[in-house]
């Protein structure tokens, strides 16, 4: 599924004193199965728009086709609810929305919550604590009684059952330690692989950007004033400088070797790329 | 000089030790970092410091006293402290009226309330902001007003528990700017709680813990070569000590020096 947007303006509080435009005119497609990164400052447009991707907000003006259903300033319910059940939304802190008695009926609700039934429900919750992880035997403890890194994995587990075509992922990785950091994002990275899903990952980790998504979305003040490919976008100090954003480590190491003379001809994506790449000229230039 | 001695602490009796045996001196006007893991005891310390748990074994020491009930209250005055939520810890409906609001409970007269508000949101470079509602402002700029609502009551010491953690990277750097710039003046000790390594680059001393104990202390410079502490504890190191390690003869050196040695 595709989910475009098309001439979108995004305003809050719309003919009062705190008017404020959050995303403007904004034309721009999200194509089924790629992983996509947005980036921008805080107050960018960044919430902004992942809300108007699954139905949370409505468009002020222009609309959002997903798939064949369209959402428009007046949308109504029923549309609505089709574009959250295939658009599944993980939000910042997702833990702190659990609620339900047990683990099991926690990931549950969200399918069931989609007129999935009982057993269906039950068999997709199985199927996704397994996925991630959590051990059948804590399926019917208190998800309150679980470690934060284990409560993040029930509370993602839960929005997967819903089986989303779109994964959208709101700083996945805020306030985690830098082992968990990893294991989750290589978690999204294994679901975006093995199921197809489209991913749409917000973050300020430039680095994470830069390693796991295909496309970049940069937007600026409510404006999307770039989008492309990341290998290209992200290794670009011209437009990064432009709008603020830091450049992935990696890319800021590789260019401030080109200026000693040191350069490759591919850009390594993570350290023991670089490495290799590195012995490699090394083992070229000796003298 | 705050002291450490054999300090012990668990939550419930005969359970397992939250804090075993921990003993760590911190000098006045030092950097500390501590950094470990969730669970690894770092909250616990924080909390015993702060007066939020009380019955622990062992001896805490403030400038040579020993802590107990008689003095624990006039002891804590001396310590601040600045939490992970940015979110959380705001009470006033300015972000001037936030700094004072702690001056004013202590009874501390309007005119010098004013001045130590002044200095303090001055020292956090947030001055400007000093009619602004908190809730509007970036996760940076909060913490830095919740650092000068903590700076306003002149503390000895400065705790900092996992302030960054849940800020977006702009905002960290603005927050460490400040502590630095606070360190540099050399009047308050800063106790910097975190678990990523790439932050603690300015400290004078840092301390790893791992299931309530240290397990590795020292310069950062002896913590980033220390890598069995940091293995054990599960921290990853800073991408530039990563490559070196890698690739040259794993000494500590600075990004800048990494390039120049490539």
């Amino acid at each position: 599924m595709n989910i475009t947007f098309k001439n979108l303006t995004s305003i809050y509080h719309e003919n009062t004193p705190f008017e404020h435009l959050a995303l403007n005119n904004i034309t721009t497609t999200f194509e089924e199965g790629l992983y996509y990164g947005i980036v921008g400052h805080t107050g960018s447009g960044k919430s902004t728009m992942i809300q108007t991707l699954n139905g949370l907000l409505l468009p002020s003006l222009g609309e959002v086709h997903a798939g064949n259903i369209v959402l428009r300033r007046k949308s109504r319910q029923r549309n609505i609810h089709q574009v959250k059940k295939h658009v599944g939304m993980v939000f910042q802190f997702p833990e702190h929305q659990l609620f339900e008695e047990t683990v099991l009926k926690d990931v549950m609700f969200g399918p069931k919550n989609m007129g999935m039934d009982q057993r269906t429900a039950e068999e997709k919750a199985r199927h996704y604590l397994h996925l991630l992880n959590i051990d059948a035997s804590l399926f019917d403890t208190s998800p309150f009684d679980l470690s934060g890194g284990q409560m993040r994995k029930v509370a993602i587990a839960g929005i997967l059952a819903m089986e989303p075509e779109v994964l959208i992922l709101d700083e996945p990785t805020a306030g985690l330690d830098p082992e968990s950091h990893i294991e989750t994002m290589e978690l999204f990275q294994n679901i975006h692989q093995d199921m197809g899903i489209t991913v749409i990952l917000v973050t300020h980790d430039m680095n994470d950007v830069f390693q796991y998504t295909d496309q970049v979305k940069i937007l600026s003040e409510g404006h999307l004033v770039k989008e492309g490919r990341t290998d290209d976008l992200l290794t670009d100090e011209v437009l990064l400088e432009r709008y603020s954003l830091e450049p992935p480590d990696i890319v800021r190491l590789v260019h401030d070797l080109e200026r000693k003379g040191i350069t490759f001809e591919q850009m390594p994506k993570n350290v023991e790329a670089f490495a290799r790449l590195y012995e490699e000229w090394r083992t070229n230039h000796a003298q | 000089m705050i002291e450490f001695e054999s300090l012990t602490y668990s939550y419930r009796s005969g359970e397992h030790r939250a804090l075993d045996h921990i003993s760590l001196s911190i000098h006045q006007g030092d950097w500390v970092s501590i950094i470990g893991h969730n669970g690894s005891g770092k909250s616990t310390l924080v909390k015993i410091l702060m007066g939020i748990l009380e019955d622990y074994e062992g001896v805490i020491r403030v400038e040579g006293t020993v802590l107990d009930d008689e003095n624990r209250a006039e002891l804590r005055k001396r310590f601040a402290i600045v939490f992970q939520n940015p979110d959380n810890q705001f009470v006033g409906a300015t972000v001037e009226d936030d700094v004072a609001f702690g001056l004013e409970n202590n009874g501390v007269p309007r005119e010098e309330m004013v001045r130590r508000t002044e200095a303090a949101l001055q020292a956090v470079n947030m001055l400007s902001y000093r009619d602004h509602e908190p809730s509007r402002l970036s996760g940076g700029q909060k913490q830095r007003v919740a650092i000068a609502s903590a700076l306003a009551m002149a503390p000895d010491v400065l705790i900092l528990d996992e302030a960054t953690s849940m800020i977006d990277p702009e905002g960290r750097r603005e927050v460490l700017d400040i502590l630095q710039k606070i360190h540099h003046e050399g009047r308050t000790t800063l106790i910097f709680i975190t678990h990523d390594l790439t932050e603690i680059e300015q400290s004078d001393h840092a301390v790893i813990m791992r299931e309530g104990r240290i397990i590795s202390e020292g310069t950062v410079e002896e913590i980033y070569q220390d890598t069995d502490a940091l293995i054990a504890s599960r921290l990853v190191l800073p991408f530039h000590i990563k490559l070196s390690k890698r690739l040259l003869d794993g000494a500590y050196m600075s990004y800048d020096e990494l390039v120049r040695r490539l």
